[in-house]
């Protein structure tokens, strides 16, 4: 293998993403600060983390999203420079190219 | 009667800070004046102000709500999904290696059978020897005893325990549930095994979970029995494809995906097909309707007027 060292895509994703979920990681931390004094046990700050994995993942995915359609887009772009189809009663093939 | 004009006093007033029918709420209130026995327009506004209020502590209660439903799992871009995408069958074999390898001591899969792996995922001499791998009892005999043979393409795959007691007791009450339709038995079942199987976190402040359960916000309650099993490099796979953890993920949900629906190839080309086909036979009945109504449709009726 080239890379010995593997780098988990959803890791490396998730923390790219974080710039962008600054809101609801602040939101989250002053939820931490908040509750740090409590001793009853029934404070807890599970919406603000919602809050913030939800930003994350929905980030992730569409991040995700956006990598598979551009991959898509240029497996196509690539095929399309090879693809000469012959109908015989006509040509369709990709116009600017000069054969 | 106080009572009826505290609410519509209460009601006057949320409504007038939203700024919504005022004019509705004055005709209701001259009403009341107007006729002491027109109580049911109070008691309709009554009505309205204690759903408006219930409406309201709805939303607190809700949130509490939360951990119960488990974090929303996002769409993923499934190479499957589409109209006519069929599986990635590479990625079907190799989620095939990691449930053999990672969850097949806990976890039961006995709706697959070794030959439902021929074609889709192993050729027939390699799904022969893996099945050959395993020992089945079989049985009886001519002498009327059980025994053990190797196994063939036609045996389902082992199951971890010998039944839902034994699987309970090795995990300390909670039951591995068997695979085979998991993703059909869960909501959003694709996006919810990857996002379960990859999403194991620290829980937030606040919140403890007892010893031999580990945090997971995407499972109901966010208490799960099962540790986090996928970890970076914990399968090395046969065609060297990087065995990271969102790797593995996404190759062991293809291949449940499959166990769950192997026909779902078939279907699509089937659906395609029917509805391309079912949609020209349409348009050809709504022209034949049309056609054989068109006599009535344009006839005309004279009226005779008599003098």
């Amino acid at each position: 293998m080239a890379d010995d060292e593997v780098v988990d895509p959803k890791k490396y994703l998730e923390e790219s993403c974080n710039p962008k979920c600054v809101k609801p990681l602040l939101e989250y931390q002053a939820c931490v600060k908040r509750i740090q004094g409590d001793d009853s046990g029934q404070k807890h700050c599970t919406g603000q983390y919602f809050d913030y994995w939800q930003c994350i993942d929905k980030c992730v995915s569409f991040s995700w999203i956006m990598a598979f359609a551009l991959h898509i887009f240029f497996f196509f772009l690539q095929f399309d420079t090879e693809m000469n189809l012959d109908f015989g009663i006509f040509r369709l093939h990709p116009s600017y190219l000069q054969n | 009667m106080v009572g009826g004009g505290v609410i519509q006093q209460i009601l006057r007033r949320k409504l007038h800070s939203q700024s919504l029918a005022t004019p509705v709420l004055s005709w209701f209130a001259s009403k009341k004046v107007n006729e002491d026995a027109g109580s049911s327009g109070v008691r309709a506004l009554a009505l309205l102000g204690a759903g408006v209020t219930g409406l309201f502590s709805f939303s607190t209660v809700a949130s509490a709500d939360e951990a119960e439903h488990g974090l929303a799992c996002p769409d993923y871009p499934w190479p499957h999904d589409g109209i006519l995408s069929s599986y990635d069958h590479a990625s079907i074999r190799r989620g095939h290696q990691v449930y053999q390898q990672v969850c097949a001591s806990c976890h039961s899969m006995s709706l697959i059978s070794y030959r439902d792996l021929v074609g889709v995922a192993y050729t027939e001499e390699e799904a022969k020897a893996m099945a050959a791998e395993i020992e089945v009892v079989d049985g009886p005999n001519d002498e009327g005893e059980m025994f053990t043979r190797p196994g063939k393409l036609s045996d389902r795959l082992p199951q971890p325990y010998a039944n839902e007691s034994a699987a309970r007791f090795a995990n300390g009450g909670a039951y591995p549930p068997d695979l085979s339709l998991i993703t059909k038995a869960r909501h959003n079942g694709q996006n919810y095994v990857f996002a379960l199987l990859t999403g194991y976190r620290d829980p937030p402040a606040g919140i403890s979970i007892r010893e031999g359960l580990h945090y997971n916000p995407y499972f109901p309650g966010g208490a799960i029995a099962m540790p986090k099993m996928l970890n970076d490099e914990a399968v090395e796979y046969e065609d060297g494809v990087p065995a990271t953890e969102a790797q593995m993920g996404k190759d062991v949900v293809s291949f449940l995906s499959w166990a769950a629906e192997p026909e779902m190839e078939e279907r699509k080309l089937m659906g395609f097909k029917w509805i391309f086909l079912l949609s020209l036979a349409l348009l050809q009945a709504a022209y034949y309707r049309r056609l054989k109504w068109s006599v009535l449709k344009s006839r005309k009726l004279v009226l005779d007027v008599v003098n």
